[in-house]
């Protein structure tokens, strides 16, 4: 059996865990581009490197961060996400700025 | 889609509440174990980083660490997290009232709810909807560890796992929260949540992992 230690819960079996993509840092989706949104979304590097991860315990629902290497697959580290995160990340764009319009044109 | 009503109290309404599992006790063949259905009771949970303070300030004891439970007046207060405080009925019925407060656990819990609408920080959770809640009691101490051994790879043990320990784990396969209470000297009772949907799995699941006790 794979263990993962959780930050909150201790070890637990690796089927608990769900991954949640790589903590990287969020451009302003108000006013990126584009191609930085869907980069940000979509994209990853795909180095051999200790890459920072989100990762769900969903026994507890609670999200937290681990540092993992993406050849060998061994998990350096796991801690809380207020070890890098301090206050909540607002995704609503300020009041100056008019509400994002779905663009339709060149989908189809 | 209608806006959501500020003032409506979901804790107050109470006959909203449905078990999945029809069943509300079930003892082992041997009588070792017997395992209840609290589906129904009230229950309410408050997560942010206002939550404890806001618990405080209603005279609620909240438990020192993450993954600890306290017991008193019949109420369980589960703190899941650093920030995250569950408040369940566990025991007695739940039309009685309770000291000092003088009310209901369902008033209570429905008065703690509208209390909360308005405190920074304090996020209400809707855990009386979606998860079941069962109890295992044991004849001979010890059964219930062994019960578990089967279904849970955490060791729920007395010397490792003492009464008011949590483990947010899976049990038969299923997401689950187990916790402890000694009753006494020589019985443990076990609680468990998870989520209602699968509770007739579940409940399946545990009375017949229980048939050989």
């Amino acid at each position: 059996m794979k263990l993962m230690n959780c930050p909150l819960n201790g070890p637990r079996n690796i089927s608990e865990f769900v991954y949640g993509g790589e903590v990287r840092p969020m451009p302003n989706q108000a006013t990126c581009s584009d191609k930085e949104w869907a980069d940000y979304v979509f994209y990853s590097d795909n180095n051999i490197r200790i890459v920072k991860e989100w990762w769900f315990h969903s026994p507890s629902g609670y999200w937290f961060i681990a540092e993992r290497h993406t050849a060998s697959d061994e998990i350096v580290k796991t801690y809380d996400s207020s070890e890098l995160f301090s206050e909540r990340v607002e995704f609503n764009a300020p009041d100056d700025q008019p509400a994002p319009v779905l663009q339709t044109e060149g989908l189809k | 889609m209608t806006a959501l009503n500020n003032d409506f109290n979901l804790s107050a309404a109470s006959h909203l509440r449905r078990s999945v599992v029809e069943v509300e006790q079930q003892v082992s063949p041997n009588a070792g174990v017997t395992i209840s259905n609290h589906t129904v009771k009230a229950r309410i949970g408050f997560r942010g980083k206002g939550a404890i303070a806001f618990l405080r300030e209603q005279g609620v004891t909240i438990p020192e660490k993450p993954n600890q439970a306290t017991f008193s007046g019949g109420f369980a207060v589960l703190r899941l997290s650093f920030t995250e405080i569950w408040l369940l009925d566990i025991e007695s019925d739940s039309n009685e009232t309770f000291e000092p407060k003088q009310k209901s656990k369902s008033e209570y819990i429905a008065a703690l709810e509208s209390a909360a609408k308005n405190s920074p920080d304090v996020y209400r959770l809707f855990c009386q909807h979606s998860h079941a809640l069962f109890s295992f009691n044991e004849r001979d101490k010890g059964t219930l560890a062994n019960l578990f051994a089967k279904i849970c790879g955490v060791d729920l043990r007395e010397s490792v796992f003492p009464s008011g320990s949590i483990a947010q784990t899976s049990v038969a396969r299923v997401n689950a929260v187990v916790f402890k209470q000694v009753i006494s000297e020589k019985t443990e009772r076990y609680y468990l949540l998870s989520d209602i949907s699968s509770s007739e799995y579940l409940w399946d699941a545990l009375v017949d992992a229980a048939g050989e006790f």
